[in-house]
């Protein structure tokens, strides 16, 4: 405690260090909520700049963006379905059909609220145990638990977003051969790539989100337009109530849990604990059928999950040296920029500056929630502008945010090739969500399969060996026969009413 | 029948489109993948396993989705009332019209004029194009909403964070990287 009240004095003592806090947190919610203007960019323009700052406020910079950046793409996934990174995603799954309800003002508030408990529990975590938890997730979760816990998520997922249990099963299989498209993991062989330089790289995930869920938004509402049927969603500025926020208390528990784990892993983070999160949420609740609908559960999972992530990936980048993503990554090239390794002797070299680092997280989380209830407020008034104003608006930036991704216009192309085909499969009562869930992890699912073999010496029953790996493919598999069972009963119940 | 509310839709060859599209696309990929082989065996299971897995459970996906529309008559299969809500009805066809066409148009011929002439001449143009086409009418909202969000974007993107974007091919890559001066 005496080493958080430290770090929290070196904080907001020194005038600079508070510019610095209130610059980073503004900064992430901005660049975190425009796509193009990823946190990732706004950390790589930062970093020749950390060079002039004190260690310690340069490093406290990085773990605030990082904070505030995986709450920002939330705002603008939930009012336009434009989800301001990947890991934002599955809150748009529910977060937009929220605001088509006219219960967008809900939808940040749940958004808001959960990502300051999920990134406020998990840096109170980060602070009790790095170097023990570390040990532990890392000599426990190697790819064979990985390819069990996505394959655990993923069979709830066909069930998102569609009442058509084969539509959504098609989703999902649709998603997995296009996350299958370029070189294979293991041997880089091509795989349905044409010859195609584009594609033997494989399609990236944000002009696939981008085109699926805002192309195909602006489309389809310019549908509605042409055909003289569209509805402005209604305007809500109201907060969930504590009664409301009382009812998700064990989604918000289940989801802080799914995002720590996940948050450890290197390689792993927030957009697997924000897919994981979402599809527990399914599996659990009592009415999955509504999840795709406007479910604010399906908001809570991933934003508490994606923002608990955030602390636990400092856990191996400080006690290991092993970052979890390119923002931990660019951390790292912050601590060499100041003459310091990373790894288990930064706890004592570098005591202060860590804690300053734990202090700083830790505030910006409960920040982002007093920020948050003012965006809630203010922000959803967007909502007011005509959406004839609005779509110009949307696809132009969205344009801008495939473009800058690569500087390849084909990333482009591929977003409104996506957003057109995402308008045909909403039409046709398909779910986008599954598809998205199906490209996100069935990348991380393969690489995990192919090195979970090796090890496995080619043994398929290897996976029900190890407890861990075991129990989530049994379970995976009891959801599987369920949800089928309980369709194919309810097709029998139907008929009978019919005849 | 129960409930008068649902209508019931007839089946005809068009109802099993669907299934039979899901079904090429998988007899495809998997002739597709038969190709695919490994210089060196690495991975036992080849490059081709994962897709052919991924495939094979698209023609089992498929034929159930034939079965359940014969089943159901084509109709949704709703477990309620809250899941049908946000589908558009199965077999609802879309009324074309020439704004409906020039919805989808224009945003295809923004890209590619941006590819060709670059970002900084074609948005200008793009954007009081895409919201006339959407219904504004009123000229003032046309010119303020344009400029504004065209300012916006400059100032974001190209001064602030200098963002690389299109700047079109020939002549026109010249006058864009002029312009881009210009403003920076």
């Amino acid at each position: 405690m005496e080493d958080f009240y430290t770090g929290t004095a070196l904080l907001f003592t020194n005038p600079y260090g508070v510019a610095i806090f209130a610059g980073g947190l503004i900064s992430g919610l901005v660049f975190g909520a425009i796509p193009g203007l990823n946190v990732l960019t706004l950390a790589a323009v930062l970093l020749p700049f950390t060079a002039w700052m004190p260690a310690e406020y340069a490093i406290m910079l990085y773990g605030v963006i990082y904070v505030s950046g995986v709450y920002g793409g939330a705002i603008t996934a939930i009012l336009f379905n434009i989800p301001g990174s990947v890991e934002n995603a599955p809150t748009a799954f529910d977060g937009h059909p929220m605001t088509q309800k006219g219960q967008a003002g809900k939808a940040i508030g749940y958004a808001v609220t959960c990502s300051a408990i999920g990134g406020t529990l998990s840096a109170i975590l980060m602070m009790m145990a790095t170097a023990p938890i570390a040990d532990f997730a890392i000599s426990t979760f190697g790819p064979v638990e990985i390819f069990a816990l996505i394959f655990f998520g993923l069979t709830v997922v066909a069930g998102v977003g569609t009442s058509w249990l084969s539509k959504g099963w098609l989703s999902l299989l649709l998603g997995l051969l296009i996350g299958s498209i370029g070189g294979d993991p293991v041997t880089a062989v091509p795989r349905f790539s044409f010859g195609s330089l584009y594609l033997l790289g494989g399609i990236s995930f944000i002009p696939l989100i981008l085109g699926l869920f805002a192309v195909s938004e602006v489309f389809i509402q310019g549908q509605r337009i042409a055909t003289g049927v569209y509805r402005a969603p209604k305007l809500s500025v109201e907060f969930p109530s504590l009664r409301e926020f009382w009812t998700m208390k064990v989604a918000v528990a289940r989801s802080t849990v799914i995002g720590w784990c996940c948050g450890i892993l290197p390689g792993i983070g927030a957009t697997l604990a924000a897919f994981v999160s979402y599809s527990e949420a399914v599996r659990w609740s009592r009415h999955p059928e509504r999840f795709g609908g406007g479910e604010p559960e399906g908001v809570v999972a991933p934003e508490t999950a994606n923002n608990a992530a955030t602390g636990a990936a400092m856990i191996p980048l400080l006690a290991l040296g092993l970052p979890g993503g390119a923002l931990t990554a660019m951390m790292i090239g912050v601590f060499n920029v100041h003459d310091m390794d990373v790894g288990p002797l930064i706890m004592v070299e570098a005591h202060d500056l860590v804690w300053v680092l734990f202090a700083s997280m830790f505030w910006a989380s409960l920040a982002i929630l007093f920020l948050g209830y003012a965006e809630s407020k203010t922000i959803v008034h967007l909502l007011r502008i005509p959406f004839s104003i609005l779509a110009p608006g949307i696809l132009i930036f969205s344009t801008i945010g495939a473009y800058a991704l690569r500087g390849n216009i084909t990333d482009v192309y591929t977003m409104f090739g996506a957003g057109i085909a995402g308008f045909v499969l909403r039409r046709s009562a398909y779910s986008v969500p599954a598809i998205v869930m199906g490209v996100i992890l069935g990348q991380l699912g393969e690489n995990s399969f192919a090195q979970a073999m090796t090890m496995l010496n080619y043994g398929f029953l290897g996976f029900f060996e190890n407890w861990i790996s075991g129990v989530l493919i049994g379970i995976g598999l009891l959801t599987v026969a369920w949800s089928i069972g309980r369709r194919a009963v309810h097709i029998f119940r139907s008929n009978r009413k019919i005849d | 029948m129960d409930n008068d509310a649902t209508p019931v839709r007839r089946l005809t060859w068009k109802s099993y489109l669907e299934p039979l599209a899901w079904l090429a696309l998988a007899v495809v990929g998997l002739t597709m993948s038969s190709e695919f082989d490994a210089p060196n065996k690495i991975f036992a299971l080849g490059p081709a396993f994962w897709p052919q897995v991924i495939l094979i459970g698209m023609i089992i996906a498929a034929v159930i989705l034939g079965i359940s529309i014969y089943a159901s008559g084509g109709n949704p299969i709703e477990d309620s009332a809250e899941a049908a809500q946000f589908e558009t009805p199965v077999g609802n066809a879309v009324a074309f019209s020439p704004r409906l066409v020039a919805i989808f148009l224009l945003p295809l011929i923004y890209v590619y004029a941006m590819h060709k002439l670059g970002f900084y001449l074609v948005t200008p143009v793009f954007l009081p194009a895409f919201m006339y086409t959407l219904g504004v009418r009123r000229w003032k909202t046309l010119i303020l909403v344009t400029v504004g969000l065209y300012a916006i974007l400059v100032l974001l993107f190209v001064k602030l964070i200098f963002t690389p974007l299109p700047q079109g091919a020939g002549y026109f890559h010249t006058l864009n990287g002029q312009l881009m001066g210009l403003i920076q």
